[in-house]
This record gives structure tokens, sequence and C-alpha cells, in this order.
């Protein structure tokens, strides 16, 4: 049973609450997956763009899948056509650094940024794999969802998915070793 | 070919690697807090213009019809 389908229902019916409801119950992992797509820095746009174009097509939601997957499969294809659209994106973030949150305070403010500059560093890796690897890499392996549903969000057989993924990790495993100096990835 | 993340048959490099990107998963980036407020506002608008773009629109169709009929008309006559 989809969770969301009485909002759903609702907001078909023209109920803006219950569609409101649905952006605050999702807005994080269709942020998450425009960001690791696109890029933070245009990621919103790409967020907003999603959810407005769910808003209009809510009345062809025919309910095969649950909404959460259908919002993705969305979300996915605005990534990818803002990605048609625009220039190469930069390899790097151009956000500042700045020192993670640590409740524990187990770890020094060098050691904090250290994190964080190496988790930036992989993330522009991520971005140089081709849109169709990232996908799937940033779905599986990030966002932790299930192979049937990236071959639902990605409209991609379920063995084109595997051997995406495959081919995903296989590639930011060289590019890794190639490029960067501190990962240890065992041959 | 592995199985996906943290099964029992992916290559080390492979479970290295899923161990990094779990660093990632750990520190999502997150949106700003207006972000539903942004996409309420312009959907509300929207959804408040639905109406009247559909009434122009079927007025531009019967416009489009009402030309047609008379040209043809003129075109025969």
């Amino acid at each position: 049973m989809d969770p969301d389908r009485a909002l759903v229902d609702r907001a078909v019916a023209g109920d803006l609450a219950a569609f409101e409801a649905l952006v605050e119950r999702h807005r994080d992992v269709v942020f998450r997956v425009a960001a690791r797509t696109v890029g933070r820095d245009e990621a919103e746009d790409v967020c907003q763009d999603a959810f407005l174009r769910a808003f209009h097509r809510l009345p062809s939601f025919r309910r095969e899948a649950p909404f959460r997957t259908w919002l993705l499969r969305i979300t996915h294809n605005a990534a990818l056509n803002h990605l048609a659209r625009r220039r190469p994106e930069p390899v790097e973030s151009v956000e500042p650094l700045v020192e993670d949150a640590d409740p524990d305070g187990a770890r020094t403010p060098a050691e904090r940024l250290e994190g964080r500059e190496r988790r930036e560093r992989l993330e522009g890796k991520v971005r140089l794999l081709s849109p169709a690897h990232r996908a799937v890499l940033v779905l599986r392996d990030i966002e932790g969802l299930t192979y049937e549903e990236i071959a639902d969000v990605t409209q991609s057989p379920l063995g084109s998915v595997k051997g995406r993924l495959h081919r995903a990790r296989a590639e930011l495993i060289e590019m890794l070793r190639r490029n960067t100096y501190d990962w240890e990835l065992p041959t | 070919m592995s199985d996906g993340p943290n099964g029992d048959s992916e290559i080390p490099a492979e479970q290295r690697l899923l161990a990094y990107l779990d660093g990632l998963r750990e520190h999502p980036p997150q949106p700003r807090a207006n972000l539903v407020a942004a996409v309420m506002r312009t959907a509300r608008w929207q959804a408040a213009a639905r109406p009247y773009l559909a009434a122009m629109g079927s007025l531009a169709g019967a416009l489009g019809a009402g030309v047609s009929v008379l040209v043809g008309a003129r075109g025969r006559g």
C-alpha cells in the first residue's frame, strides 16, 4: 500500500494542502537526487521543476508504482533535461569548505575539515560519471533504492540497471585510483 | 557482478567504494528551508491561472476554426 495514497487522492481532487504535504514529505529525497545529479547549486531549480511537473501531471498518475517512485522518475528526467541544456559542469563543488558538525567532539577541527574535503572530492568524481551511470549509482549506492525501483525511475530494463551499476562502480574505482592519492582501493 | 550495497558478492574494491559512498549518504545535501514555500507559491498561482489559460486556449482554438471556415468559404466563393 502506497503511504502517500490518501494525500495523492486529495491532491488530485484539488486540495493544495495535500500537495504541500507531499512536497514536504519528499523534498529531501528529491533534493538529494537532484543535487547529486546536477550539483548543489542548481538542485533547487531542478527540485522546483520536478515538483511542479508532478503537480500538473498528478491527474495522470496511474498508481502502478508508489508515488515516491513516480516522483523520482520525474526528478530524474528533470535533472537529465537540465544537464542536456547546460554547458559542461564544473568538476568540483564551489561551496566554501566549512567544518562538519561533530556532536561527540571526537574529531579535531582539522579532521572534520579533511573529512568534508574528501567527501566533496568524491562527489566531484561521481559527477564525472555519465548521467546514466551516475543515476544508477546515486539511486542504488547512496539512496538505497531496489533494482526494481531504479528500473522504474530510469525506465530501463532490470538487466540494464545492473549492468550500468557494475560499470559505474568500475569507472568510479578507476577514476579514484587514477586521479587521487589517498583512496585505498584494493585491486 | 555486484548485488548491491554491502552485499556479499562485491569485489573488495567495490566494498571499499561503498564504504566511501556511505560517507556521502551520512552527510546528505539539504535544501533551503523555503523550498516548499517556493514550490507552493508557484503551484498556487498556476492552479489559479489554469482555468483562464484553458479558456484562452479554447477561445484561440475557436477563433482559429472561425478564420479557417471564413477563408475556406471565400476560397470556394
